[in-house]
């Protein structure tokens, strides 16, 4: 699936979404680009997007919130007051890389997954079920 | 000089400086090391020159426990032993197999690796591998375009491997046994006994027989057993005239501790534009050498786990490629370890991969923990020989199981943190709640530990220079001497050992520096 299609057909409203945690934004990060795992999008399809999405949530129940899971994706970073689509997803990748290399993993149906990315899919399994 | 024991007068007496028991790669290896020296070698080889039917089946034994091969057709009974099988594959140890690992009970041997690495250039001329080391940097000189995977080597690194023509010790070294001056070889001679002193601290002599129903005894000053794992430990077992409980096993370490490696696939690796892995593919009987991907000794110690390396093989093919343990189960086939038998009927599965991806399947070679529980014993019944059979019972635990699982979880986290991959683990190791095996568990027909190296005597079987503790001239040469496995083939290793020895009986004999 590519990129653009992935981020097309997530359910988002065209309203922007202001997040709990973001006491101090101006502008609101956009949930499209939370849900986009980069890499993953290469590998995977929807479906199994989806599908690995909720099997985090089911490992994970306490997440199971869309504002929760973005602002545990936002963190403490000034990244939460960003609107820059590709500063966004920069720092979501960085995000990801610092997962692997602390050991931050999880196994979901097999795919051994950064925990970040493996929120991003969980995300989308909430917002397009 | 060669001598058919079964045209000998019956009741002869063989006499020599030293005997050594079996000529497999052991025993060859270490006869040639003293051929041409002034002491008389008896070798002995309980088959000759062919595989005979009738010799092979005196290995014929019982398995138990996680299911394994036959007994009889895992090894080869004739001149040359299982050499006249094997794939050649040839590593070395790490440094960290040979440390005490506090989170592998029974771990640590009494010898560095330094102790055998010394032996490792000499061990590589025996199975025809010249002066090439087992570095990637050495085989990247050779072809740059040989090139290993971007990751972090304190975490996942390319352990190379180099493969031997393969080398039969038996139709390569021939000639120079039965051509030397000083070197006697003696085919058709079966230990089936041992005679110890009366104190039983040294060995007076042994007992060969034959099919022809020629019985001879052997002395010499010193004697090595060189029989492979389940038949050192078969054979000190079954010595249980003098010590009830079998020749060196006065705690209870002979057959004890058998280890195999475990060679199962693991996971599935999905490359994003990986460029060139040849330096990971191997093309069996052209292919040099080839990376395997390892865990460095810090994440082992970080996860907890076994040594364990993982190899990549294009998933297409190796889908539907059947498991060692589900085509070799006929004793029929101990001469037929063919790639032919082994690939009959692959056909490569259709695979829905994802544009710019390369998918291989990562096949893991482990290590197992040392287990007292895994073990060789003697069976009721006794081959035509009179002697007990060997009975093997093998036996895995749940850290093999957790090993894998956290091997291939650090390769997984490392090709992720470089954005190169993801992997994905097999059905069987999903949860870590789960210690069952699944029915394509097997090994690589790579016996060890059975008669295991200790300084004490409470502790193993043999001491840190093979001798068995508390007899004077006994010794054993091989892979039952290992402590711990390694993740790694153990020809070249035992090789190593063996010379080892040799030189240390060398010393003892001719009172001189080696």
């Amino acid at each position: 699936m590519k990129r653009k299609e992935f981020l097309q057909r997530s359910a988002f409203a065209a309203a922007a979404i202001t997040l709990p945690l973001l006491h101090s934004c101006k502008s609101p990060v956009s949930d499209d680009e939370m849900v986009d795992p980069q890499f993953l999008s290469r590998l995977f399809d929807e479906q199994t997007i989806r599908k690995t999405g909720a099997a985090y949530l089911q490992k994970m129940p306490g997440e199971k919130d869309h504002n929760k899971l973005v602002g545990l994706l936002a963190g403490n970073s000034s990244i939460a007051g960003s609107s820059d689509e590709n500063e966004i997803h920069q720092y979501l990748e960085e995000k990801i890389k610092r997962d692997f290399d602390e050991g931050k993993t999880v196994m979901l149906n097999g795919w051994v997954l950064s925990v970040t990315e493996a929120r991003q899919c969980a995300l989308y399994s909430l917002i397009k079920p | 000089m060669h001598i058919d024991a079964r045209k000998l007068e019956d009741g002869s007496l063989i006499e020599g400086d030293i005997c050594i028991v079996g000529a497999g790669a052991a025993g060859i290896s270490m006869a040639l090391e003293w051929n041409n020296t002034p002491h008389k070698v008896i070798l002995l080889e309980g088959g000759g020159f062919e595989y005979d039917e009738q010799v092979q089946e005196l290995y014929a034994g019982k398995t138990t426990g996680q299911k394994y091969f036959p007994l009889k057709s895992i090894r080869l009974h004739y001149f040359g032993g299982t050499t006249g099988h094997w794939a050649g594959w040839c590593a070395e140890f790490d440094e960290i197999d040979f440390k005490k690992r506090d989170w592998i009970p029974l771990s640590g041997w009494p010898i560095t690796l330094k102790d055998v690495s010394l032996f490792y250039p000499r061990a590589q001329k025996y199975v025809e591998l010249g002066n090439d080391d087992y570095s990637v940097a050495h085989w990247q000189q050779k072809d740059p375009t040989l090139v290993p995977l971007p990751l972090d080597e304190n975490k996942v690194w390319s352990k190379m491997w180099q493969f031997s023509p393969p080398t039969r010790f038996g139709t390569a070294y021939k000639g120079a046994i039965v051509n030397s001056r000083n070197i006697q070889l003696y085919t058709y001679a079966n230990l089936v006994d041992i005679v110890a002193s009366e104190n039983v601290s040294s060995i007076k002599e042994i007992t060969v027989r034959n099919h022809a129903g020629k019985q001879h005894k052997v002395r010499a000053k010193y004697f090595i057993l060189a029989c492979c794992s389940i038949q050192n430990a078969r054979i000190l077992l079954a010595a249980n005239n003098q010590a009830k409980k079998g020749l060196g096993n006065d705690y209870d370490h002979v057959g004890r501790y058998f280890m195999e490696h475990l060679e199962i696939k693991t996971s599935s690796l999905w490359l994003a534009d990986p460029g060139d892995v040849r330096l990971y593919m191997m093309d069996f009987g052209t292919t040099k050498a080839r990376a395997e991907l390892a865990i460095s000794a810090k994440m082992q110690e970080d996860y907890k786990t076994l040594n364990g390396t993982s190899s990549l093989s294009p998933l297409e093919l190796a889908t539907n490629q059947r498991a060692f343990i589900e085509v070799w189960q006929d004793e029929k086939d101990a001469m037929d370890k063919s790639l032919e038998k082994l690939y009959e009927n692959r056909k490569p599965a259709n695979l829905n991969i994802p544009k710019g991806f390369k998918a291989y399947q990562l096949f893991t070679r482990m290590e197992q923990a040392p287990n007292p529980n895994s073990r060789v014993t003697l069976d009721s019944e006794k081959d035509a020989l009179g002697m007990a059979r060997a009975n093997l019972h093998w036996e895995l635990t749940p850290m093999e199981k957790n090993s894998l699982r956290n091997i291939n979880t650090v390769i997984g986290q490392e090709v992720g943190r470089v954005s190169m991959g993801r992997v994905k683990m097999y059905d069987y190791l999903q949860n870590e709640n789960d210690q069952t095996w699944p029915s394509f568990t097997g090994g690589g027909w790579h016996h060890m530990g059975t008669t295991r190296m200790s300084d004490d005597p409470k502790l193993g079987v043999v001491d840190p220079n093979c001798k068995v503790h508390g007899i004077g001239n006994l010794f054993v040469a091989g892979s039952s001497c290992f402590v711990t496995a390694s993740a790694v083939n153990p020809t070249l290793t035992l090789i190593a050992l063996t010379i080892r020895l040799s030189d240390h009986l060398k010393q003892k004999v001719s009172n001189k520096i080696v």
